[in-house]
């Protein structure tokens, strides 16, 4: 299976006993070029002056106030941003910097996102960082996922990956991680949108339609529901709130948008879908700007 | 009558004049009045509590699939308007007609008249079954996949990109939603007299 080569940090893979998780995130997340662009920067004269300086210099424009405006160099002198623009012949300012070193020096262009791009964005200049919880725990080690979570993946990808052997068809699975068992399993069907999301959804759809208040190990020709308990009016009532999916391949655009509509939590792939994948090779669906529901998307590498 | 309103509503492919528009109708062998029926169906969704969408399918002339939003009986939320529509052909009429190991051929010759932008997962499964016609009605703000939030006949293999004309009869298929997310009552009177305008 072709893999896309997007370029990831080495922090994000991380080995756990078997597998490997790589987070799919939004290309400014997981972007590790440090864009710079260039600004006018000059030396202080005296490391006293700073703070009146900070004064006398008009606020830096709004796309560069993640820049801290003053470093200090490996002279031990200090340096700081002007901005766009150099300063005026009679701009006070002037005063309390060396004029002969104004120059136009690279600084990162963006806001750092991650620790990551953090740490890569202050070897060119300081940056101020307000690290996002969430992100910083999908870009830590195993995605922020206890060693007893690794374990469920690592469970239920073999569950996924059997069956997609044993039948060659792509394969669904829909897990639910507050009872911490495997809700369904099912297969690709060779007709037309028959794909292993839908089938699975048309089997929780089904069970929960259902007025039987036992439902267990029901069965379809393309798949099976496999947990003993009720499922109907569990959580809610969107078919996939609060539960996690398993694929042995990214699903196709209709089968992601399908999984946001039944507001799944988590994804979780093996293989890449190079010619329709929704989630990471042709689109990445999660990551649009104005979908109302975000789950968190996970390449698995066996 | 008929032409003149269809021409004015060919509003949806940017900057058109009403001799291209004109072109479109003609050369798809376009007929709006499927628009009807599609708005009918709405309509049905709209009074059992549903999303008010409705969905027309036609081959060679006659319409072999129809549907409506069927998400909140079916608690499938994949049962939008259009896969209704789809299924119904792919079980029903096929089966009627003996056409089953000719849905793929069918599919590619059909026209699909919705009343609303067909969203993302909709316009996937429209992409993959090769639909060359797709004519809606209201824009989709929040999962439209003709280009509102995704374009995702651009993301497809590019020998195939379907003809997508939008806007036919968007304000009726606009105030259809309104009532729905108003949560008037759909059996209103008022509805039927605004509708009839
Ligand atoms: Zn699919
Ligand atoms: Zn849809």
């Amino acid at each position: 299976m072709g893999d896309s080569n997007e370029e990831s940090p080495p922090e994000k893979k991380r080995r756990s006993s078997s597998l490997t998780l790589t987070p799919i995130l939004n290309q400014s997340l997981s972007s590790t070029d440090i864009q710079l662009i260039n600004v006018y920067t000059a030396k202080i004269r005296s490391k006293k002056d700073a703070s009146n300086l900070l004064k006398l210099l008009p606020p830096l424009p709004s796309d560069l106030d993640h820049l801290k405006r003053i470093r200090s160099t490996k002279s031990d002198s200090l340096e700081a941003i002007i901005g766009h623009q150099s300063l005026q012949d009679d701009d006070p300012a002037l005063d309390l910097l060396t004029p002969s070193t104004i120059h136009k020096a690279p600084v990162p262009q963006l806001r750092p996102l991650t620790s990551f791009q953090f740490k890569k964005s202050n070897e060119c200049w300081p940056c101020n960082f307000h690290p996002d919880k969430e992100i910083e725990k999908l870009v830590s080690e195993n995605c922020g996922l206890s060693a007893e979570d690794m374990g469920v993946v690592a469970n239920n990808v073999k569950t996924v990956m059997d069956r997609f052997f044993q039948m060659k068809m792509q394969t669904c699975a829909v897990y639910d991680p507050i009872d911490k068992e495997l809700v369904c399993v099912a297969n690709s069907k060779p007709s037309l949108l028959h794909h292993s999301v839908m089938n699975c959804l048309e089997m929780l759809a089904q069970t929960q339609r259902n007025t039987e208040e036992r439902i267990g190990n029901r069965k379809w020709d393309f798949g099976e529901i496999v947990c003993k308990r009720i499922v109907r009016n569990k959580h809610s009532d969107y078919l996939c709130t609060g539960m996690d999916v398993y694929l042995s391949h990214e699903p196709c655009i209709m089968c992601a948008m399908a999984l946001l509509h039944s507001r799944a939590r988590k994804i979780f792939f093996v293989h890449n879908n190079m010619n329709n994948g929704g989630l990471n090779s042709v689109v990445k669906l999660h990551c649009l700007d104005g979908i109302n529901h975000r789950f968190q998307v996970f390449k698995v590498t066996e | 009558m008929q032409d003149t309103q269809a021409i004015q509503h060919c509003i949806g492919l940017g900057p058109i004049s009403v001799r291209d528009a004109a072109d479109i109708l003609l050369t798809n062998d376009l007929n709006l009045n499927h628009m009807d029926l599609a708005f009918k169906l709405a309509e049905e969704a709209l009074s059992v509590g549903e999303v008010p969408v409705g969905c027309v399918l036609v081959f060679e002339q006659e319409v072999i699939g129809q549907g409506r939003n069927f998400v909140n009986e079916s608690k499938n939320a994949t049962r939008h308007a259009e896969l209704v529509a789809i299924d119904e052909v792919t079980t029903s009429w096929a089966a009627e007609k003996g056409q089953e190991n000719k849905l793929e051929e069918v599919f590619s010759k059909c026209q699909l008249y919705v009343t609303v932008e067909p969203c993302i997962m909709c316009a996937s499964a429209l992409n993959q079954l090769r639909i060359p016609v797709i004519v809606y009605g209201a824009a989709n703000e929040r999962f439209g996949g003709c280009g509102s939030v995704l374009d995702v006949f651009s993301k497809g293999e590019e020998s195939f990109r379907p003809k997508v004309v939008s806007g036919v009869r968007a304000e009726e298929a606009v105030e259809l939603l309104k009532q729905f997310y108003k949560g008037e009552n759909p059996n209103a009177p008022v509805l039927k007299q605004k509708r009839k305008k």
